[in-house]
């Protein structure tokens, strides 16, 4: 077969395609004159393809939208390279517009140029809903684990702490407090994606308490080296926050270093308290140092850890909602220092 | 002298946990299942403080703190809410009460020892 017929057939087969997509597909003239365009117009837009072909392209975009798509467009033109994706309102058949992503290629001889969009609307729309999903689900789940929580804690306060079923109950009541924190992270991640404020109680605190009650969490499982500055003051922070942060950082060190962690609070200068936990795990690279606050991002070192990759994405904006900061230095081999920064109370 | 406390909550277990922590704390604990009936047990006596869990059935739990400030019951009331919005937390506080995060029943006895 020779070479055209088999491009032929291929546009042949490519026809089907301009109609079963959703997204929206035009091929315009150099003026911008509709040559052709798919059906997915009718359900995002309300035209029909027929009212449209032989109209002028610019007329169907927002008035604001006009001069950036124009500018765009005789870039694609001139140079003949694809476009940037860009966002724009198109108008509907009845009242309004609809936001697009859109997109355009011109033909070799610049005579056409093929353009697609696709709708934003539904990709909001999805977005909003897996977070209200997320968010309804973690909100479900917290009633439940108060209950498991507050029951093993209970038993404990009247059990024997040498007898095995103490122990049981123990585990337990750890497990459940660490599912309830993964909880309050998918609720926290769900506020911030959808651009709302977290929940903070910010009061004066005595950061060496909470420095307790963390170390306390992990005691059973590693030992710890804790100090801090005599005469530390207090600092600006929602107190359950800065232990939902430590705790995150705790049991980072805890999972990727066998030896002791150490957590130290010190004053970094008149107006700021600083605290660091470090560990002697693997230690990070350089190039990965940048990734590690992002979210869903796991470490190299991750391997078969559990995680959500949301721990140290919240942990910051947690901190920094708080006039905070949450950094880390790393030397590969030796192991890593997360230091977290706090205003104090009289800052 | 016994101190009364009402916990008003439409989750059996959680009215259950919440007896639990405030009888090891010394109060006397009567349960009521809804903000209705709440209302009902506040008109026909006097507690120390009430508990309310916000998401019920029926009326929420502001709404019922609402209905008791206007009732002119100005016992101290605590707010049980599994997740603390911003929106919920300014209207609690409009209304003078204590906001709990439902995950921390043991904070519970030291608001309601506040009180």
């Amino acid at each position: 077969m020779a070479v055209n017929e088999a491009e032929a057939l291929v546009v042949e087969d490519l026809g089907p395609f301009f109609d079963l997509t959703p997204d929206l597909l035009t091929v315009l003239d150099a003026d911008g004159v509709i040559v052709a365009m798919n059906r997915a117009v009718t359900p995002l837009l309300g035209w029909r393809p027929e009212e449209l072909v032989g109209t002028s392209w610019w007329e169907l975009l927002h008035p604001d939208d006009v001069i950036g798509v124009k500018a765009e467009a005789r870039r694609v033109l001139v140079t003949g390279e694809p476009s940037r994706t860009v966002e724009l309102r198109l108008r509907r058949a009845v009242d309004g517009h609809r936001w697009f992503q859109a997109s355009a290629s011109p033909s070799p001889d610049a005579q056409r140029v093929y353009t697609i969009a696709v709708d934003m609307d539904a990709r909001v729309e999805a977005a909003r809903f897996r977070e209200e999903l997320l968010a309804g689900i973690s909100h479900d789940m917290q009633t439940p684990l108060a209950a498991i929580v507050g029951l093993a804690e209970i038993l404990l306060a009247d059990g024997d702490p040498g007898s095995e079923s103490w122990r049981l109950v123990d585990t337990i009541g750890r497990q459940a407090r660490s599912l309830r924190r993964l909880v309050q992270q998918f609720l926290d991640y769900s506020r911030l994606e959808a651009d709302r404020p977290l929940v903070l109680r910010p009061r004066p605190v005595d950061v060496t308490q909470v420095i307790d009650t963390v170390v306390g969490l992990f005691e059973h499982t590693r030992s710890f080296v804790v100090g801090a500055d005599a005469g530390l003051p207090p600092v600006l922070v929602d107190p359950d926050r800065l232990e939902q942060v430590l705790a995150n950082l705790v049991s980072n060190a805890v999972k990727f270093s066998e030896a002791a962690v150490r957590v130290v609070a010190r004053r970094a200068n008149e107006d700021t308290v600083m605290i660091d936990v470090v560990d002697e795990g693997p230690g990070i690279d350089g190039g990965e140092v940048d990734e590690l606050f992002h979210k869903f991002h796991r470490g190299r070192n991750a391997g078969s850890q559990p995680g959500s990759g949301l721990g140290l994405y919240i942990s910051r904006a947690v901190i920094e909602a708080q006039d905070g900061s949450l950094t880390v230095s790393s030397r590969p081999g030796f192991g890593s220092r997360f230091r977290v920064t706090l205003p104090t109370a009289h800052a | 002298m016994t101190r009364h406390v009402l916990v008003v909550d439409d989750e059996p277990d959680m009215r259950f946990l919440a007896r639990r922590y405030l009888e090891r704390a010394g109060w006397s604990v009567e349960e009521a299942t809804s903000g209705e009936e709440a209302l009902e047990r506040c008109r026909a006596r006097r507690y120390d403080a009430i508990v309310l869990d916000q998401r019920m059935t029926g009326m929420t739990g502001i709404e019922t703190a609402g209905q008791l400030r206007e009732l002119g019951i100005d016992r101290p009331v605590a707010l049980f809410s599994a997740y603390l919005d911003p929106e919920v937390e300014q209207e609690a506080q409009a209304l003078g009460l204590r906001t709990i995060a439902k995950a921390d029943v043991a904070v519970l006895v030291t608001v309601l020892d506040e009180v």
